[in-house]
């Protein structure tokens, strides 16, 4: 019998502890953003959240739960038309390349947001 | 060697359609809809990043602005509504099912879906008048 290491415990795990971070954390993230929206949306109405790292830390780590959260279900779905083992593992690991890339760009991104923020921050 | 399923891939949504089967295929298809909304609120967002090789913060800004612009129309609101929707889906069933793994509530699973839906439609009809201030007037 092999160890529950090795019949996925540790990806059924996180799945469902990124579950609940996304839970929480989403609700904050659509309380946070839509209390300050008045329509139309305009860069200058984030101005103020995004200034400070503390939101743009926030969003990084949601966006790193969101990930892993995505891509591990869509493993798990694309696990449960049975495919090889060979296959099962190139498509995990190419999902993982997708996630890290994706995750490095979205950090580049919210670098950016953070930048154009204070920009805008300073000049008011 | 995998055995090919008779019926297709919904097949077996005909042969037994019970509550914990449609969630199933709930959770399933809500879920690869929001992994992808995930790369294309990415993509909505990342102009900011035209700043880049001009060095000029109102470049980007502007582009953001232009891109976030697209989703005041009424086409814009009902995306932004449907992702509502499946989140809202996803997000209840997956706490019911969560309750149901680490505290052993399987013998109220299926009147858990209904609570479920029930609270999903509840915070879907509450949140229709801010969504499409058009037809609803200013009631967000």
């Amino acid at each position: 019998m092999r160890p529950a290491y090795r019949e996925g415990l540790w990806p059924w795990l996180f799945q469902r502890v990124t579950a609940v971070i996304l839970a929480v954390g989403l609700l904050v993230h659509f309380i946070a953003v839509h209390f300050m929206v008045k329509r139309p949306l305009s860069f200058d109405q984030i101005r103020e959240r995004m200034a400070t790292p503390f939101w743009a830390i926030f969003d990084g780590i949601l966006l790193l739960c969101a990930l892993y959260h995505g891509l591990n279900g869509v493993l798990g779905i694309y696990q449960d038309f049975n495919p090889r083992p060979g296959m099962r593992r190139f498509v995990g690991a190419f999902l993982g390349v997708v996630g890290v890339l994706t995750f490095a760009y979205g950090v580049y991104v919210l670098a950016y947001h953070v930048q154009a923020a204070q920009y805008l921050a300073l000049r008011r | 060697m995998a055995q090919k399923q008779s019926g297709g891939v919904f097949g077996d949504l005909r042969l037994s359609s019970n509550a914990g089967h449609l969630s199933y295929y709930a959770m399933r298809i809500t879920g690869i809809a929001l992994a992808v909304y995930v790369f294309a609120h990415i993509y909505s967002l990342h102009f900011v990043t035209s700043m880049a090789p001009t060095n000029n913060p109102w470049d980007g800004i502007n582009a953001w602005n232009k891109m976030v612009g697209a989703y005041d129309s009424t086409v814009g609101h009902v995306i932004e509504y449907l992702l509502l929707l499946a989140v809202v889906f996803h997000m209840f069933n997956g706490v019911r099912l969560v309750l149901i793994d680490w505290f052993e509530l399987s013998k109220k699973a299926n009147k858990m879906l209904y609570v479920t839906v029930l609270c999903m439609v509840a915070v879907s009809a509450i949140a229709a008048p801010v969504f499409f201030p058009e037809i609803f007037g200013r009631a967000g």
